[in-house]
């Protein structure tokens, strides 16, 4: 390969990305929850909704959206979800330019994928690097992954896009997932997050009417039961006539896991609690009175009042 | 119905103790006494009662031991150690260890499962007393203090947070002002020591404040 064509190459790859660049920049838009740091959302729809990090919105109220022509419109907060930490806005306009979305076969290690953001009031700001990897976090039907990028997220770029080389978002940059890597959390997942805070203002999630504790399992009970797990959810209360009740779940249990998941942490428990509808029949597994009991529980919705 | 006998040294204390169990339908208060020595000879005709002690360390291990040797329940009403060690140490089929301030509902429930064979620590004694778990807290700082625990109130705001909803939600669900809303979500982040909603919730589902 000669120098010129190497050199053609060159600027025929950077224009190319700077083309990209341009194309995307108008769906990156400037989150202003008030505090001296501000977030970046992605548009996701041209009728105003607005994804960003639920950790980059501080506050509920008095929030702003600054376009990337520089207009700034009043925002209000549809929902957020912890889980994902995920947050849905709304700005009362029409006709915006919505950032299209990658299947979820089309993000693959090795493909080069830009991160963009606009952190402060410098404007937009850009990153590219390699997608390293993508870690499937559960399937649940779904689905679901994120990503694990050697392009850097800047702070503020919280919210920003993560997008392939068509200018499809592939996933939605968070800089609190990875303490320190760049990590986003893959689209079908905050596809599923936004629909369900835009129809309902919350995720629906199969619920069970319990309140837990970690608690440390004994190595004389781990020993005797063969268990994995040093840790493990005790029943702290269940709520009367709820799925848990029904299913004859007691105070004082203590829950190992959910049909094949160890649940050693409320947020696992949470998270497979995500992935099912509410009328699932789960399989739970127990501690009681030092013995294993499994039991069958039929999932309900999270109580609305 | 389960029949109570008070051992109380004070004609005031027992009275206050027995218009205290009056309030509760299936305790029947079947005696009175001062002391020890009046316990040995009256315990053999009522050998179901459960015994309420007014806890001083000159009685109050005799009292124990008295019902110890027969095998029966009892709860002590005590405010040191030394009572709770008597217990601990002795012979009871079931027994309770309250403070002197226990309330009538407290002293009812801990008849109830002293009757039924249980041993009942006061909430407030327990961190003083109790031997470790044999399902420990995973983390002592991440347990509260009884001071910092939410208020109702609380409690139905921090589960409307978990739900992900805005405080403007949050105050047409609980008919509140949004000011009120704001007010229970910065209380709530103070009493959890979180810096976010995010964490504010995680935080509370770690220490079963949120259903889930």
């Amino acid at each position: 390969m000669t120098t010129e064509t190497t050199n053609a190459l060159l600027q025929s790859l950077s224009s190319e990305l700077a083309g990209l660049v341009e194309q995307i920049a108008p769906t990156v838009v400037r989150v202003d929850d008030g505090t001296r740091l501000t977030a970046t959302g992605t548009l996701w729809s041209a009728e105003g909704v607005v994804v960003t990090t639920s950790h980059g919105v501080e506050r509920d109220e008095d929030l702003a959206i600054e376009l990337a022509d520089g207009s700034r419109h009043v925002a209000t907060l549809i929902g957020r979800d912890h889980d994902t930490d995920l947050a849905v806005l709304k700005v009362d306009a029409t006709g915006l330019p919505a950032i299209a979305l990658a299947g979820p076969t089309d993000a693959k290690p090795g493909q080069f994928a830009l991160a963009l953001g606009r952190p402060g009031t410098h404007g937009l700001e850009v990153t590219l690097g390699l997608l390293n990897a993508r870690i499937e976090t559960q399937s649940g039907g779904n689905p679901e992954y994120i990503l694990h990028t050697d392009a850097t997220f800047y702070p503020g770029f919280s919210g920003g896009p993560l997008v392939d080389m068509r200018g499809r978002l592939i996933g939605l940059c968070n800089l609190n997932y990875g303490r320190g890597r760049s990590v986003a959390l893959g689209t079908p997942t905050v596809a599923h997050v936004v629909e369900a805070i835009v129809a309902r203002g919350r995720v629906q999630r199969g619920y069970l009417g319990i309140r837990t504790q970690a608690v440390t399992l004994p190595e004389s009970v781990r020993a005797r039961l063969e268990l994995q797990q040093a840790y493990a959810l005790m029943l702290v209360g269940i709520e009367e006539n709820g799925p848990a009740d029904r299913g004859s779940l007691m105070l004082g249990d203590t829950l190992l896991g959910i049909d094949d998941r160890t649940v050693a942490d409320v947020n696992d428990l949470r998270r497979y609690l995500r992935s099912k509808a509410a009328g699932t029949q789960v399989q739970v597994h127990l501690l009681r009175g030092g013995e294993l009991l499994h039991l069958a529980v039929t999932l309900g919705a999270e109580p609305t009042e | 119905m389960i029949d109570v006998l008070i051992v109380a040294p004070y004609s005031s204390v027992r009275a206050g103790l027995r218009t205290l169990l009056a309030e509760s339908a299936d305790c029947r208060v079947v005696g009175e006494i001062g002391g020890s020595s009046d316990l040995a000879r009256i315990l053999p005709k009522t050998p179901d009662a459960v015994v309420i002690c007014d806890y001083t360390p000159v009685d109050g291990p005799e009292v124990v031991a008295t019902v110890g040797e027969r095998g029966g329940s009892l709860v002590v009403l005590g405010d040191g150690e030394a009572g709770y060690r008597e217990l601990a140490g002795g012979d009871l089929a079931g027994w309770a260890y309250l403070r002197k301030e226990a309330d009538g509902d407290e002293i009812a429930g801990a008849v109830r499962a002293v009757a039924a064979g249980l041993v009942v620590l006061d909430r407030l004694l327990a961190p003083a007393f109790c031997p470790p778990l044999p399902f420990a807290p995973m983390l002592a700082e991440e347990s509260l203090l009884p001071d910092e625990t939410l208020t109702p109130r609380e409690r139905e705001v921090i589960q409307l947070m978990a739900q992900g909803l805005p405080n403007k939600n949050i105050a047409a669900r609980l008919s509140i002002s949004l000011h009120t809303v704001k007010f229970h979500v910065a209380s709530i982040l103070a009493k959890l020591n979180a810096n976010s909603r995010t964490e504010a919730v995680t935080q509370g589902a770690r220490r079963g404040l949120v259903t889930l």
